[in-house]
């Protein structure tokens, strides 16, 4: 099967994980809160596979990166908040340097144009 | 991936989903709100989020130990599946529950007798120190008072006590007998460090005060067993004891009954038997060779003299003093029952490897549908490890049914006093691990094989057995099965040749008909020699005269246990002065004139002592025929003379004539006579003395051969020494046959029955596996056999070949086999003593072997030769 997707799978499992960290930075979230405010913020850009986002919040979970308490949301259903720890926070900060890093490389490659161009839009 | 989680998946997974059901909630009324109806709110959700189901999935995988999982499902399969095949099943468990436990059954023997046989605190360093002589153990190193003290703080020695035995007489059956009883130094408890049943033991405040502590057997034949027998008293030759304490069942100290305080005298003379206990990490040579250095100093001490350079010392553990013929069955024994244990193992290996033959089709199909080759000989193993533990349970089970019916003769032939013999947590830990680890050992032969079978081309439908990889490992096993078999039907058969021989064993006398037991006398009593004499006398004349009587001897002398072991001495002027022979020494056996001939020792040249010289104590011997050869070669013995040292040595509680000789003259040779429990060992080397020489007053030895059953004579018998003194008792009655059987011949008819028990089974085992190969091959031929009929072959055809198929491997066992029982046979001999090579027992071991596998191999062969052609070509 899929022995060579699996790169690129895990790739956007890192990704995905970074986003999901940096969603609940300003406060407490439950699944779909993030799911849509990620969506959101990428100006519908990027759409949350939603399927793979409950496993990925279950993995953060796991590893001690967030921490999870039911709650009521606003419409007043019980719903299960995750909210970031201190673990979480510092993985977030290291992720999040390391994107820019790679990003950096990667624009650096393609040419600064298309950076600075952006950049003035 | 942490146990936690996934012992908790369950329950997280009921969390998730709540969690999508929440999620997909939001989704749609977000949805509704945005005007969509509601059923395409609702789809829109889904086809959003994906498959719920999925999700679930995915998360249960990521909480999953893949391997553990797998490992239960290959269990639950494998219990399906052998569900499904009961017969192989049941043959296979079968087979292991037998060979685990026999092996499980012997393991509780040599885990009570040799591992852990006595509750003593370190028995293992605990030791006696023993003079060696020529012919092993002269005696053992014993102390003074005040030598003691010098041990106990030796440097290699941790503690030390002093015992040794007393035989007093005592009333508490209701009549007189004398009981065999321990006295223990003040701080023997303590170094043995076992605490009372109940009541005290005994300590250094006793002194020499009359109290003593019952042995648990002794306190359970003769009182009501409990706190209640504190304080009560019991009468030893006539001194009151007060009972103070009850030892438990396990502390059976040299089968003591009782144990009294011993005081250490202080004249230096009195010397006490001495055990040590040596300090840890201590080599016993260094222990040996220090208490040695002390030795001789205290010789020279008290003696003037130095000890002869020559003299050795030797530490022997509890236990060991009459050698270590009991660890050498017990290894034996379990060289015996792994032989068997292997068998069984190759037995299951052959089973598995045609069960897996059979289910390679099912196999096949799996591989296809993508289960890995060690996802497959996992499988197989599992199976293994399966059977392995479902033999292991029913062999524990064996273990305990064998245990409680063979535990009575076992402990008596086997096991010292202290042993207990139980099924315990390390027999049920040894148990399990066998069965662990054979389920490993037969399970892996087939699964790699398997394996294997998988690593060449795709298969086109064709079962591996008939290949000659199949084949060839089929073969391995049944010969090395065959070879195995062999081994222990030939050890099995030297074993119970042994065991017959012995019972044929000529003894040098006759032990038919002959009651003997014991006239221990009252201290005190008859001190004189001529009122010693008197009553003996008058006993050996009463005696004589009852009905059924043939002869009465009574005297010192039994013919099964060697007499007293002494000094004795060659007048230089024989030998010259440089004889080797400075303080030899020789069963002394102190008869009267009755004793040879009740006996039937023969008397080869010379006479025996007349009445007239017994009664008169004339200084006369006569020695046995191996003895005289080895004294004076060709010379004629008889007239010649004999110093023996302890006839004027003036022992306590012995009598003297008057005029006591040291030089006696030898008068006759009589013929040789053979201790029983050593079947080839060199005769004793006995000097037969006129009884009157060396009179002790301690007791007197009756022997009584009858006509009929000696037995019914006992009780005319205790009649009549009660007329003579009423107070005399009487101990240890029983027949010489008796004695020889139980005390000297169970232990190996025990040896030869497990032995022929587990060859038997071995046997059986090994047919069960030639069977098994020869039915798989005649169901993998079906249909070469079927063209063969058809073809013309007749019936007789068929069965000779299907026959004759596994006879080269049987053949090719059975030299294996015999190469390995003379390497075997020959380490056997080494530790054991044992019949020499016997051709006839080699051959008879391999007709039974061949008639076996031949009868294994008919019924497949004879179904084979049923085979309709038709039938046979239409089976693929």
């Amino acid at each position: 099967m899929g022995k060579q997707k699996q790169p690129n799978r895990e790739m956007l499992k890192g990704t995905l994980d970074m986003m999901v960290l940096r969603t609940l930075l300003p406060g407490d979230a439950h699944g779909h809160t993030i799911a849509k405010v990620i969506e959101r913020t990428s100006e519908e850009m990027l759409e949350v596979e939603q399927g793979s986002l409950y496993p990925a919040l279950h993995r953060l979970e796991d590893r001690g990166w967030v921490s999870s308490h039911w709650g009521a949301s606003q419409s007043n259903r019980k719903a299960k908040f995750y909210r970031l720890t201190a673990a979480g926070r510092k993985q977030l900060t290291s992720q999040t340097s390391h994107w820019r890093q790679i990003a950096r490389a990667i624009s650096l490659v393609m040419g600064e144009k298309i950076l600075v161009k952006a950049g003035e839009e | 991936m942490s146990w936690h989680k996934f012992l908790q998946r369950r329950q997280r997974d009921a969390e998730l989903r709540r969690e999508i059901d929440f999620h997909l909630a939001e989704e749609i009324e977000e949805n509704v709100a945005r005007g969509m109806l509601p059923e395409d709110a609702r789809r829109q959700a889904y086809l959003k989020f994906g498959n719920p189901v999925r999700v679930r999935e995915d998360l249960w995988e990521q909480y999953t130990l893949t391997s553990l999982d797998n490992r239960w499902r290959d269990l639950k399969y494998e219990l399906r599946a052998l569900r499904r095949a009961p017969g192989f099943a049941l043959t296979a468990i079968l087979t292991m529950a037998l060979g685990i436990g026999a092996t499980t059954l012997v393991f509780s023997v040599v885990y009570g007798a040799v591992l852990n046989p006595y509750p003593y605190r370190d028995a293992n360093r605990i030791v006696q120190m023993a003079f060696l002589g020529k012919e092993g153990i002269r005696g053992f190193m014993a102390v003074n008072a005040h030598d003691f003290e010098t041990v106990r703080r030796a440097s290699t020695v941790e503690g030390a006590m002093l015992s040794d035995f007393a035989d007093p007489i005592t009333n508490v059956s209701g009549y007189p007998e004398d009981i065999e009883i321990a006295r223990f130094s003040g701080n023997a408890f303590d170094f043995l460090g076992v605490a009372p049943l109940f009541g005290r033991t005994l300590t250094d405040d006793d002194r020499d005060q009359p109290v003593v502590v019952l042995g648990y057997a002794f306190c359970q034949a003769h009182y009501p067993c409990d706190q209640s027998v504190l304080g009560r008293k019991l009468d030893l030759d006539h001194r009151q004891f007060i009972i103070v304490g009850v030892m438990p069942p396990r502390f059976a100290w040299e089968d003591a009954a009782a144990f009294v305080p011993l005081v250490p005298g202080k004249d230096p003379d009195d010397i006490y038997p001495l055990y040590l206990r040596a300090r840890k990490g201590i080599r016993a040579e260094v222990v040996s060779a220090q208490m040695l250095a002390l030795v001789r100093q205290f010789v020279l001490a008290s003696e003037g003299v130095e000890l002869p350079p020559e003299t050795q010392l030797k530490s022997i553990e509890l236990g060991q003093r009459r050698g270590g013929s009991l660890q050498k069955r017990l290894k034996l024994l379990f060289g015996a029952v792994s032989l068997l244990l292997l068998i069984a193992c190759a037995n299951v290996s052959i089973l598995l490897l045609g069960r897996a033959t059979v289910r390679q089709h099912e196999f096949e199909i799996r591989n296809a549908l993508g289960a890995s080759r060690s996802r497959l000989a996992s499988q197989l193993l599992t199976e293994a490890l399966l059977i392995a533990l479902g033999g292991g349970v029913l062999g524990i089970a064996i273990t305990y049914g064998a245990i409680a019916a063979l535990r009575a003769p076992l402990v008596k032939s086997f096991f010292p006093s202290e042993a207990v013999l139980a099924v315990n947590g390390w027999v049920l830990a040894f148990s399990t691990a066998l069965s662990l680890f054979t389920g490993i050992l037969f399970g892996l032969f087939p699964s790699l094989q398997v394996s294997k079978s998988f690593q060449g081309p795709k298969f086109n439908g064709r079962f591996t057995l008939g290949s000659p990889r199949g084949r060839r490992s089929h073969r391995v096993l049944i010969a090395s099965q065959v070879a195995l078999t062999l081994v222990l039907l030939v050890t099995a058969g030297a074993v119970i040749r042994a065991f017959i021989d012995l019972y044929k064993l000529d003894l040098g006398y006759d032990p038919r008909n002959v009651l003997t037991f014991r006239l221990p006398i009252p201290e005190g009593e008859y001190a004189s020699w001529a009122a010693r004499m008197q009553y003996r006398k008058v006993l050996q004349e009463r005696l004589q005269q009852i009905p059924g009587v043939r002869e009465a001897s009574v005297d010192q002398a039994m013919p099964t246990g060697g007499g007293f072991q002494m000094e004795y001495a060659l007048p230089s002027e024989h030998f010259g002065p440089d004889m080797d022979i400075k303080m030899p020494r020789a069963d002394l056996e102190f008869v009267d004139a009755h004793f040879l001939p009740s006996m039937r020792i023969p008397i080869l040249t010379g006479r025996a002592f007349t009445q007239g010289e017994y009664e008169r104590a004339n200084p006369v011997a006569l020695i046995n025929q191996t003895f005289a050869r080895r004294l004076f070669g060709n010379l004629d013995p008889v007239g010649r003379m004999l110093r023996i040292p302890p006839l004027v040595a003036g022992y306590p509680g012995v009598g003297r004539p008057e005029n006591p000789q040291e030089m006696v003259r030898i008068i006759g040779i009589t013929g040789d006579v053979r201790a029983a429990w050593l079947p080839g060992a060199p005769p004793r080397e006995s000097i037969y003395l006129p009884e009157s020489l060396f009179a002790t007053a301690t007791s007197l030895r009756v022997n009584l051969r009858t006509e009929n059953d000696p037995m019914s004579i006992l009780q005319t018998a205790r009649r009549v020494v009660k007329q003579v003194n009423p107070d005399q008792p009487i101990s240890q009655a029983r027949t010489l046959d008796e004695i020889l059987s139980e005390d000297l011949r169970d232990r190996d008819r025990w040896l030869a029955m497990l032995f022929s028990a587990f060859s038997s089974i071995a046997l059986f085992l090994a047919a069960i596996g030639l069977y098994s190969v020869a039915s798989f091959a005649v169901t993998q031929r079906t249909r070469e056999l079927g063209v063969r009929v058809a073809l013309g072959a007749t019936r007789r055809d068929i069965l000779r070949r299907v026959l004759l198929s596994e006879s080269g491997v049987v053949l090719s066992g059975l030299g294996i086999g015999i190469g390995l029982s003379d390497i075997l046979g020959r380490l056997f001999r080494s530790f054991m003593s044992m019949p020499a090579d016997d051709l006839w027992l080699l051959l008879a071991s391999c007709c039974v072997m061949l008639i076996v596998s031949m009868l294994a191999s008919y019924f497949p062969a004879r179904r084979a030769a049923r085979i309709e052609p038709m039938e046979a070509l239409r089976t693929e």
